[in-house]
C-alpha cells in the first residue's frame, strides 16, 4: 500500500496532505431496474496532488467537476474508491472506527450552506462545544473550560461571547459560516477543507470571511484546501491552483503560473470567462456547450470535446500530466508534442495587463 | 453616556410585553385550529384534573331512588343512569381514563418509535431491513383483533389496553420517525457532526433525534383524537376499563338499554368523546402545520 504514494511512505517533514491516484466512482442509478447496468460516475478519476504545512491549494472547476467530492474525499466523508490518501505521513485511505475519529482532530471541513450546516435546534455555543465534547478534550463536567474555549473560539472569527446563546436562525449567513468556522477550528486541525464557503455569501460578507479565512491562516499555519468556482476567490487566497475538469486534474501549479501562464486549454477558457472586459477579448477562447456526463466517460481527454485545439489524439489517447515548469503540472497533449496549437499561443489572456 | 443603557433596557421591558402579547393575538389568528383545539382539550384535561374537587358525587354511588333523572332534574346537573348514579360525576372522572387512553399509548409508542425510526432511517442497511419489516407486520394486524388478543391474555383493563394500543401505534410513529431520518440525515449539519467525530448514537441522539421531534409529536398529536375513540370503542364492547369504574366507551354501553326513551345516558358521554376528539384533531392538524419542516423560517 505504501508504495502507492510518491513519497514512497517515507516520512517528510512538512508535508500534510498527499493524495494520489484518487478515485470516487459511484453506481449510476436509472435504466432498467430488472438488468443490472455496469455504469458508473466517475465524480474523481485519478487525482493526485499534495498540500505543505501552511499552504493553501484551491481547487478550481465548474460544477460538476468533481472539487466537492474530492474534499469530501479527503475528509473521509465518503469511502474512497481507491487511490491513496495520506495526512501527516499517516495513510488514512481506508481507516475505521477510533482511528477515523482521530483524524478529525487533525482534518475539519468548513461546508458551503451556512444555513443547513448548523444544527437549528442547538445553540451557537453548543454546536461549536460539539466537537471538543465528543472528543472529550475537555473533562467531563468542565464547563467552565469549555465556555472559555467557545468564547475564545467566536472572538477568533469576529463574533462574541453572547453570540453563543443565539440560535443559527438568529444570525445572518456571514455569522453563520463564522459559527461553521469556529467548530472546525475548536480541535486545532491541521488541514482545513473549505467547500465553497464564500459561494452562499453576499460580496460584502464574501470579502469580509475570505479575510478572516486569511488571517486564520496567518495566524494558525493551517494548510487550506479551498474549493471554489471562484476564480478572483482562488487568486486572492491560494498559494497553488489545481483546475479539474470532469473528475481530472488538467493543470496544477503555483498561483501566479496557472493565472500568468495558463498552459491549458481548459485553464485559458476559464480565466477568459472570469475577464470578460474590454474588446480585446472578443478573440478569447468562450466555450460553448457543457461539461461531458461523467457517466462512462469518453476515452482520451475528457476535454477534448469542447477543446478549440482537440485533434485526433485527443480522443484517443489520454495526456498524463506533464511538469512545464518548476511544480506547474499540465494534462495536455499540446505539451506532450502529440498535438499543434490551431490558435497561435500569443492569442493567450494577459492577465494581469 | 453610562445612563444610557440601563435606561433604555428599562423602557424596553414594557415594550416587551406589549410585543409578546401582539405576538399571542397575531398567533391565535393565524393559528385558530391550536387555539380552538387547546380549549377543547384544555377544557377536558381541567375536568379531569379538578374531578375529586367539582365532581357533586362519587363517580361509582348509587343512588337507586334517582336511576335514570333526566337533565337538569335537581341535584343531578346531566342527569342519572339506570343505577342512579350521577351522570356528570361519570363524565369527569372518565375523562380521566379517555386522557389517559389517548397519551400513555401514543408517549410510549412514540418514544420507541423515535429511537427504531432514527436507528433505522440514519443506519439503513440490516438494521432498516429489520425494524421496518417487522413493523410492517405488526401494521398488518387489525388493531381491533390486536386489543381482542391482548384482553384475552393479559384480561381486560386500562393497562392492558394501554398496552395494545401502544403496539398499535408503534408502526406508524416508527415509519413516520423513519421518513423524516431520511431526509434529515442528508443535512449538512449531519455530516459536520459525524465531522466532528461523534459516533453513530451520539449523532442520533444530539442531532437526528432533536430535530425529528417536532414533525413525530404533531403527527402523533393528530393520531390522539382517533385514539379516544378507539379506546372508547374498546370499553363498549367490555374489554377496556372494568365496571363499575367510569369510563365514557362504558357508559355509551349502559344506556344502550335505554336509548329510546333515556337518551341522555348514552348521547352525553357521546358528546364528551366527540369534544375530545375534535379537540386532539383540531390541536393535531394545528401543530402539524405549525411545525411542518417546509413551513419552518
Amino acid at each position: 500500500m505504501e508504495r502507492l504514494f510518491l513519497s514512497g511512505g517515507i516520512k517528510i517533514k512538512n508535508l500534510i496532505l498527499e493524495v494520489v491516484n484518487l478515485k470516487k466512482h459511484f453506481p449510476a442509478r436509472g435504466g432498467n431496474p430488472l438488468v443490472r447496468s455496469e455504469r458508473t460516475v466517475k465524480a474523481v478519476d485519478g487525482v493526485s496532488f499534495d498540500i505543505r504545512e501552511g499552504e493553501v491549494v484551491a481547487v478550481v472547476g465548474e460544477s460538476g467537476c468533481g472539487k466537492s467530492t474530492l474534499g469530501r474525499l479527503v475528509i473521509r466523508l465518503i469511502e474512497p474508491s481507491s487511490g491513496g490518501i495520506r495526512l501527516s505521513n499517516e495513510d488514512v485511505t481506508h481507516v475505521q472506527g477510533e482511528e477515523l475519529r482521530s483524524l478529525r482532530l487533525k482534518a475539519q471541513i468548513v461546508f458551503q450552506d451556512p444555513f443547513g450546516s448548523l444544527n437549528p435546534r442547538m445553540t451557537v455555543g453548543a454546536s461549536i462545544a460539539y466537537p471538543l465534547q465528543v472528543n472529550r478534550l475537555f473533562k467531563r463536567g468542565d464547563k467552565e473550560g469549555v465556555e472559555q474555549r467557545v468564547k475564545e473560539l467566536l472572538e477568533r472569527v469576529g463574533l462574541n461571547a453572547a453570540h453563543a446563546k443565539r440560535l443559527p436562525h438568529e444570525l445572518s449567513g456571514g455569522q453563520r459560516q463564522r459559527v461553521g468556522i469556529a467548530r472546525a477550528i475548536a480541535v486545532n486541525p491541521k488541514l482545513l477543507v473549505l467547500d465553497e464557503p464564500v459561494a452562499a455569501l453576499d460580496l460584502s460578507a464574501q470579502a469580509r470571511v475570505l479575510n478572516l479565512f486569511k488571517e486564520l491562516q496567518r495566524n494558525t499555519g493551517m494548510a487550506y484546501l479551498f474549493i471554489t468556482h471562484d476564480l478572483s476567490v482562488a487568486e486572492y487566497i491560494a498559494d497553488r491552483i489545481l483546475v479539474m475538469y470532469a473528475g481530472k486534474v488538467m493543470e496544477l501549479g503555483p498561483r501566479g503560473g496557472v493565472f500568468k501562464t495558463p498552459w491549458h486549454p481548459y485553464t485559458e477558457a476559464l480565466l477568459a470567462a472570469a475577464i470578460l472586459e474590454g474588446p480585446s477579448s472578443s478573440d478569447a477562447t468562450i466555450l460553448d456547450g457543457d461539461p461531458p456526463s461523467t457517466i462512462d466517460p469518453p476515452p482520451g481527454c475528457r476535454f477534448n470535446t469542447r477543446c478549440p485545439h482537440a485533434g485526433p489524439i485527443c480522443a484517443a489517447e489520454e495526456p498524463a500530466l506533464v511538469e512545464v515548469q518548476d511544480g506547474h503540472m499540465v494534462a495536455c497533449h499540446l505539451l506532450t508534442g502529440k498535438l499543434q496549437r490551431r490558435i497561435p499561443a500569443s492569442t493567450r489572456i494577459p492577465v494581469s495587463a | 453616556m453610562v445612563s444610557l443603557s440601563p435606561n433604555s433596557t428599562s423602557d424596553r421591558s414594557p415594550s416587551r410585553v406589549m410585543l409578546a402579547l401582539s405576538n399571542g393575538r397575531r398567533f391565535a389568528k393565524t393559528h385558530k385550529s391550536i387555539v380552538v383545539g387547546a380549549i377543547m382539550v384544555g377544557f377536558v384535561v381541567a375536568m379531569a384534573a379538578l374531578a375529586p374537587v367539582l365532581s357533586p358525587y362519587s363517580p361509582t354511588r348509587i343512588h337507586p331512588l334517582d336511576r335514570l333523572a333526566g337533565v337538569g332534574s335537581p341535584g343531578y346537573l346531566l342527569g342519572a343512569d339506570q343505577q342512579g348514579r350521577d351522570i356528570l360525576s361519570r363524565l369527569m372522572w372518565g375523562a380521566r381514563s379517555s386522557l389517559a387512553i389517548a397519551v400513555l399509548p401514543l408517549t410510549i409508542a412514540g418514544i420507541l418509535g423515535l429511537v427504531l425510526g432514527s436507528v433505522a432511517g440514519y443506519i439503513g442497511k440490516l438494521p432498516e431491513t429489520l425494524i421496518m419489516r417487522s413493523m410492517d407486520v405488526v401494521f398488518g394486524l387489525p388493531p381491533i383483533l390486536l386489543a381482542i388478543a391482548v384482553a384475552a391474555t393479559l384480561g381486560p383493563g386500562l393497562v392492558n389496553l394501554v398496552i395494545s394500543l401502544s403496539i398499535v401505534l408503534l408502526p406508524p410513529m416508527t415509519r413516520v420517525t423513519f421518513q423524516v431520518v431520511t431526509t434529515l440525515k442528508e443535512q449538512p449539519f449531519v455530516d459536520a457532526a459525524k465531522v466532528s467525530g461523534a459516533t453513530t448514537p451520539q449523532i442520533i441522539f444530539d442531532q437526528i433525534i432533536p430535530n425529528s421531534l417536532a414533525p413525530v409529536i404533531a403527527y402523533g398529536a393528530s393520531l390522539a383524537g382517533s385514539m379516544v375513540v378507539f379506546g372508547a370503542g374498546i370499553s363498549f364492547i367490555g374489554l377496556g376499563i372494568q365496571p363499575p369504574q367510569a369510563d365514557w366507551g362504558r357508559m355509551i354501553n349502559d344506556g344502550r338499554e335505554v336509548l329510546d326513551l333515556h337518551p341522555h345516558v348514552s348521547t352525553l358521554p357521546g358528546l364528551a368523546i366527540f369534544i375530545l376528539a375534535a379537540g386532539f384533531n383540531f390541536l393535531g392538524d394545528g401543530l402539524r402545520d405549525l411545525l411542518d419542516p417546509r413551513m419552518r423560517m
